[in-house]
C-alpha cells in the first residue's frame, strides 16, 4: 500500500465547515427538526395571517413581535441535541480524538443549526409576498425584523447549546433551555420588570435587568425598522458569551 | 529524524479523588507492537485515552511521535489513530460517509481519500456494508468500520481498546495480519483481555495493576522465562498482574 501525501488535518474554517455539515445532515437525519420547522411556520405565519384576513392589517410588525416567543419554544428543540446526544452516544470522545479544536466543535455546531434556523426565515417569506401584494411594505422594517430574528436565533441557539453540553438528557436540555430563554425575554416584558423594580426599588434591579440581560427589547426595536448598535452588541455579545460557558463545559467533560 | 513512538512520562490521573493511573511511565518504539494488559479497572482505558488526547491528565508528559499532547494537541492527534472502547460511531451515517468524514477532518480529499478508503474497505472487508447506516451494522462490522476510521489517515501511532471485541474468529485473525502489516512503521499500542491475542502479534507487553505498571517485558524473553520455570506466558503475566506495584520488572 502506498501511503497517500497526507496534510494531517484541515484547515481552520474547513474543519468548522466539516463539522456543521456532519452536525446538519445529523439533524435533518432526525423527524424532530422537520417537526420542529413546521412547528415553528405554523405557530408564527398563523396569527399573522389571521389577523390579516380579519382584520386587513397589512404589517408585519405583530408578526416579528411574537416571533421571540416562538422561537424560543422551537428552537430548544433543535439546540437539545447538540451535545447532550454525543454523550448519551459516546460519540463524544470520537470528536475529541480528532484534529478539531473544541472552538471548531462548538462554532460548527452551532453554525448547523443556525443555518436550520436561516432555512426557517427563509420558508416565512411568503408573509412578504402577501404583504406586497396588499399595499404599501415598508421594507426597512421588515429588513430589522428579519436582522433581528437571525441575531435572536443565533443566541437562542448558543444557550441552547450551552444547556446541551451540561446534561446527557435531551429532554432535560429542552426544558432547560426553553425555560430560561423564556424568563430572560419575560425579563424584558414591561408587565415583568415593573414588577421586579417594585421588591427593590432603590436598585431599579428589574429595569437594569430588561436594558442589559433580556433581548426583548433589542429584538422589539428590530421588530420596528430600527436597528441600534446597542441591540446588536448585547444580542451578539450573549452569544458570544453562551459560546464561551459551552466551551468551558466542553472542556470540563474531557476531565 | 528518528523519535520514539509514544513515550508517557509520570502519568497521573484521578476520578473522584480514587487514582486510576498514578505514574506511569513508558515508552513505545517505533515497529514495535504492544500489548497492555491488566484486569478491569487496572488504568489501561484512561492511559490510552490520555495519550490519544480525550482526557486530559492530572499530571505527567505524554509524546506522540515526538510531538507532547498538551502543548501541541492538534499536532499529536493528526499523529495519532484511536479506536475507543465504545466504537463511537454515528449511527445515523452510512459506514462509507463515517470513513469520508474522518478522512475530510484529517485533510485526506480526492483521489488520496478514495485510495485509502479502497484499500482499508479491502483488508478489513467492509464492502457489504459501505452503503449501509452504522445502526444496521452487526458489533463486529461496527468495530471494524470504527477501526478503519482509526486508520483511515495512516497515523504513525495507532491505539486500540480491545480491538477484537465483537469480532469472530476469522475477523480476529483478519485484524491480526492486517496489524503486523501496518506495524512495521507505525507504534501500536492495544489493550486487550485475550493473551493469545497479545502472544500471536505483540513483540511486548506492558501489565498494569492498579494504576500502576508491574510488568514491561518483550514477548520474546517472557517465553524463555516460562520455558525456563517450565510455565507457560499466561501463568508469568497472571502472577505480575498479582505483584504488588513496587515490584516492577523492567525488560
Amino acid at each position: 500500500m502506498t501511503t497517500p501525501a497526507l496534510k494531517g488535518r484541515a484547515s481552520w474554517w474547513r474543519g468548522v465547515y466539516l463539522v456543521a455539515r456532519r452536525e446538519s445532515q445529523a439533524t435533518l437525519d432526525s423527524n424532530v427538526a422537520v417537526a420542529t420547522l413546521i412547528v415553528a411556520l405554523v405557530a408564527s405565519i398563523a396569527p399573522f395571517v389571521h389577523g390579516f384576513f380579519l382584520s386587513g392589517l397589512v404589517d408585519a410588525t405583530p408578526f416579528f413581535l411574537a416571533l421571540p416567543w416562538t422561537l424560543a419554544l422551537c428552537l430548544a428543540a433543535l439546540s437539545m441535541r447538540l451535545w447532550s446526544e454525543d454523550v448519551r452516544l459516546r460519540t463524544l470522545e470520537t470528536w475529541r480524538a480528532l484534529p478539531l479544536s473544541p472552538l471548531q466543535l462548538v462554532l460548527g455546531k452551532w453554525l448547523s443549526a443556525l443555518l436550520l434556523h436561516v432555512v426557517y426565515l427563509l420558508l416565512t417569506t411568503p408573509v412578504l409576498l402577501l404583504l406586497a401584494a396588499h399595499g404599501p411594505v415598508e421594507w426597512s422594517r421588515i429588513a430589522g425584523g428579519y436582522a433581528g430574528s437571525l441575531l435572536l436565533g443565533g443566541w437562542l441557539l448558543a444557550l441552547g447549546a450551552w444547556i446541551s453540553s451540561t446534561t446527557r438528557d435531551q429532554t432535560t436540555a429542552y426544558v432547560l433551555s426553553a425555560l430560561l430563554a423564556l424568563a430572560l425575554l419575560a425579563l424584558g416584558d414591561l408587565r415583568v420588570w415593573t414588577v421586579v423594580d417594585g421588591w427593590l426599588p432603590q436598585v431599579q434591579a428589574g429595569s437594569w435587568l430588561a436594558a442589559h440581560l433580556s433581548p426583548l427589547s433589542a429584538c422589539q426595536s428590530f421588530a420596528r425598522g430600527l436597528v441600534g448598535l446597542d441591540a446588536v452588541v448585547l444580542l451578539v455579545g450573549q452569544t458570544a458569551l453562551y459560546l464561551w460557558l459551552n466551551l468551558r463545559s466542553l472542556r470540563a467533560m474531557t476531565r | 529524524m528518528t523519535h520514539t513512538g509514544i513515550a508517557v512520562e509520570g502519568l497521573r490521573h484521578s476520578y473522584g479523588g480514587r487514582p486510576a493511573v498514578d505514574g506511569l511511565s513508558f515508552t513505545v518504539q517505533k515497529g514495535e507492537i504492544v500489548g497492555f494488559l491488566g484486569a478491569n479497572g487496572a488504568g489501561k482505558t484512561t492511559t490510552l485515552r490520555a495519550i490519544a488526547g480525550t482526557l486530559e491528565p492530572d499530571a505527567g508528559r505524554i509524546q506522540v511521535a515526538g510531538v507532547d499532547t498538551r502543548r501541541e494537541p492538534l499536532a499529536a492527534r493528526t499523529k495519532t489513530g484511536y479506536l475507543a472502547e465504545h466504537d463511537g460511531l454515528w449511527d445515523g451515517m452510512s459506514a462509507h460517509a463515517v470513513l469520508c468524514f474522518h478522512g475530510a477532518v484529517r485533510g485526506l480529499e480526492g483521489a488520496a481519500l478514495e485510495q485509502r478508503l479502497a484499500w482499508l474497505t479491502q483488508r478489513l472487508e467492509l464492502e457489504p456494508v459501505l452503503g449501509k447506516r452504522v445502526r444496521e451494522c452487526s458489533l463486529g462490522f461496527r468495530r471494524r468500520i470504527a477501526l478503519a476510521a482509526a486508520l483511515v489517515h495512516d497515523p504513525e501511532v495507532v491505539l486500540l481498546d480491545e480491538p477484537t471485541h465483537g469480532l469472530d474468529p476469522l475477523q480476529t485473525r483478519a485484524f491480526r495480519r492486517l496489524l503486523l502489516e501496518i506495524a512495521p512503521d507505525k507504534a501500536v499500542l492495544f489493550s486487550t483481555h485475550v493473551l493469545q491475542e497479545v502472544e500471536a502479534v505483540c513483540t511486548r507487553v506492558l501489565v498494569l495493576q492498579a494504576g500502576h505498571l508491574v510488568l514491561d517485558a518483550h514477548l520474546a524473553d517472557l517465553r524463555l522465562q516460562a520455558h525456563a520455570q517450565r510455565c507457560t506466558v499466561e501463568d508469568l503475566v497472571v502472577t505480575a498482574a498479582a505483584r504488588q506495584p513496587a515490584q516492577v520488572v523492567a525488560p
